[in-house]
């Protein structure tokens, strides 16, 4: 395996690792549209730090931060 | 090959843009200059998507009106302009080439064309493009090609097929392409032209239609570096309507033309961008090379990390991809009404597994960080071929008349898709004729945002060479 396919594989077990446990505060079966937003704003706070980033936001600051630093 | 120095029509648009300024010819003059050889050369070119001649000279009037009042005008001030027929304007259509949203009508106006229209500039016609701006070689199954001005035998290249022909065809002083996979570098290259496709996140995708959210740009298509440098200050910068637009400054780009070129690092390629390399475009390629190093640059020999051996198939993965998550409906709804080849390249994004594309967009980031410090560490900017072959003729580019074609739009977008993969930007500069008279180009890439030094290349190139004077004939 190349270092980048080594890298992927961590991440993918550091994601499974995160989400296997994952059980948001707030889900309550009583109060199914409450839960839906408990859900899915644990579900956003979570996917902040997910090493899978698929939003392109995060590429741009990526590409911000590989900008010529001396114009 | 003309130059017909006489005919306003034959102008750069700094050229116009200074002309209008002084008073010697007005702004309805220049339109109507425009809009009678749009006309003219459609039956050949295949351009207009859609024109609306009572609405162009109204633009026109406007900025004479104005004008005569005084005051403060933009740099675009009076110069017609058309666009590739994906930018939306509200209350006017926008079919995108496709039969699918023949009837669609935007309720609100790109940032692109807002940007331009707040710098003074006419928006005078919508041309046509590749369906759905997805392929490379300009064909359109659905609403006809658009053909090649330097000779309608051979390809525009594509996606921003109409926008590539109508600028060197001198329709309009200039063009707005996209560019998920080429689509500027590709047309500019096949029809003489400058084009930049800027940094992801430079330019706001807000009101443009999506191929693939990961991938597109927005850019210009122009005669000049200059005149492409005076569009592109136009449109980028951070827009709240595209959260992935960069808030960076952007650079002052024509401060940067006038700056020196001597002693900057510029990179030759090892290995990849030359693989496959036609002996005829790799002479007028390496000459180039010969004028920037006569202009006082250094030429650096680098080798690219292996890895962009891979980002064309990826690059097309994630077009796919993101593709028909767009186009899911009408794929399910209105098969029929596409192109066979555009509705077979998009299917296949239907199949692809999460897992697969997640892992794709992960490799970005690392693949992103390694190029640039194994290529940006050594050198300020990478001279490539554009196309590593001549500019093919329709025919031997017709997608449904080859049986390959999978292979085949992987080697004409070979030296692009990279670009789009890492999110650099890359100017197409013209730098001369294969001996079939079709136009040949080399490509600049540059580090996130450094569009600007690109811009000083190619002008500093441009001053130096007179390829960019030629035009296709007769006028």
């Amino acid at each position: 395996m190349s270092p980048s396919d080594t890298d992927d594989v961590t991440a993918v077990l550091d994601w499974l690792k995160q989400f296997q446990g994952f059980q948001p505060e707030g889900v309550e079966l009583a109060d199914p549209a409450g839960a839906a937003r408990a859900a899915a704003k644990a579900g956003r706070e979570a996917a902040l730090g997910l090493p899978f980033d698929a939003d392109p936001t995060g590429f741009t600051l990526l590409l911000d931060s590989l900008a010529r630093k001396d114009p | 090959m003309t130059t017909n120095a006489a005919d306003p029509a034959f102008m750069t648009l700094a050229q116009a843009a200074a002309l209008l300024a002084t008073g010697k010819i007005s702004s309805r003059e220049l339109t109507r200059i425009c809009l009678d050889r749009l006309k003219a050369h459609n039956d050949a070119l295949h351009v207009i998507a859609g024109l609306d001649e009572d609405d162009a000279l109204a633009q026109a009037d406007a900025a004479d009106a104005a004008r005569a009042k005084g005051g403060d005008l933009g740099p675009l001030h009076g110069v017609p302009l058309a666009h590739k027929d994906m930018y939306y304007r509200k209350g006017r259509g926008s079919a995108c080439g496709s039969v699918i949203r023949k009837d669609f009508i935007p309720d609100h106006t790109s940032t692109a064309l807002l940007r331009l229209d707040a710098q003074g500039a006419l928006d005078i016609a919508r041309l046509n493009m590749v369906e759905f701006a997805f392929g490379v070689t300009g064909h359109n199954d659905v609403v006809g090609t658009p053909k090649n001005p330097w000779n309608t035998a051979h390809m525009t290249g594509g996606s921003s097929s109409g926008s590539g022909a109508a600028v060197a065809a001198r329709l309009c002083f200039g063009a707005l392409g996209s560019d998920t996979g080429g689509s500027i570098r590709l047309p500019a290259a096949c029809c003489g032209l400058v084009g930049m496709k800027p940094t992801y996140g430079r330019v706001s995708r807000h009101g443009a239609m999506p191929l693939a959210h990961s991938l597109d740009t927005v850019g210009p298509l122009t005669r000049t570096v200059r005149d492409n440098a005076l569009m592109m200050q136009a449109i980028a910068g951070h827009d709240p309507n595209d959260p992935v637009t960069s808030t960076m400054p952007v650079t002052d780009y024509e401060a940067e033309l006038e700056k020196d070129v001597r002693g900057l690092k510029l990179g030759v390629p090892e290995n990849f961008f030359y693989d496959g390399v036609a002996p005829e475009i790799r002479a007028l390629v390496e000459a180039s090379l010969k004028t920037y190093e006569d202009l006082g640059c250094v030429i650096v020999p680098v080798k690219v990390p292996d890895a962009v051996t891979v980002m064309n198939r990826l690059t097309n993965l994630i077009t796919a991809t993101e593709g028909a998550s767009v186009h899911a409906r009408w794929l399910a709804e209105q098969a029929s009404d596409y192109g066979p080849q555009t509705r077979a390249r998009l299917a296949i994004g239907l199949f692809t597994p999460a897992s697969l594309y997640l892992r794709v967009l992960t490799l970005r980031k690392q693949l992103v960080r390694e190029f640039c410090d194994q290529v940006f560490g050594k050198i300020d900017a990478l001279h490539t071929p554009l196309m590593v072959m001549p500019v093919p003729t329709l025919a031997e580019s017709n997608m449904a008349a080859n049986p390959g074609f999978a292979d085949y739009l992987l080697k004409i977008g070979h030296n692009t898709r990279p670009g789009n993969f890492l999110g650099l930007p890359g100017l197409n500069i013209p730098c001369g004729f294969t001996p079939d008279g079709l136009p040949c180009s080399f490509q600049l890439m540059g580090r996130p945002f450094d569009e600007g030094l690109l811009y000083r290349l190619g002008h500093a190139y441009q001053q130096a060479t007179d390829w960019h004077e030629r035009a296709p004939g007769p006028g």
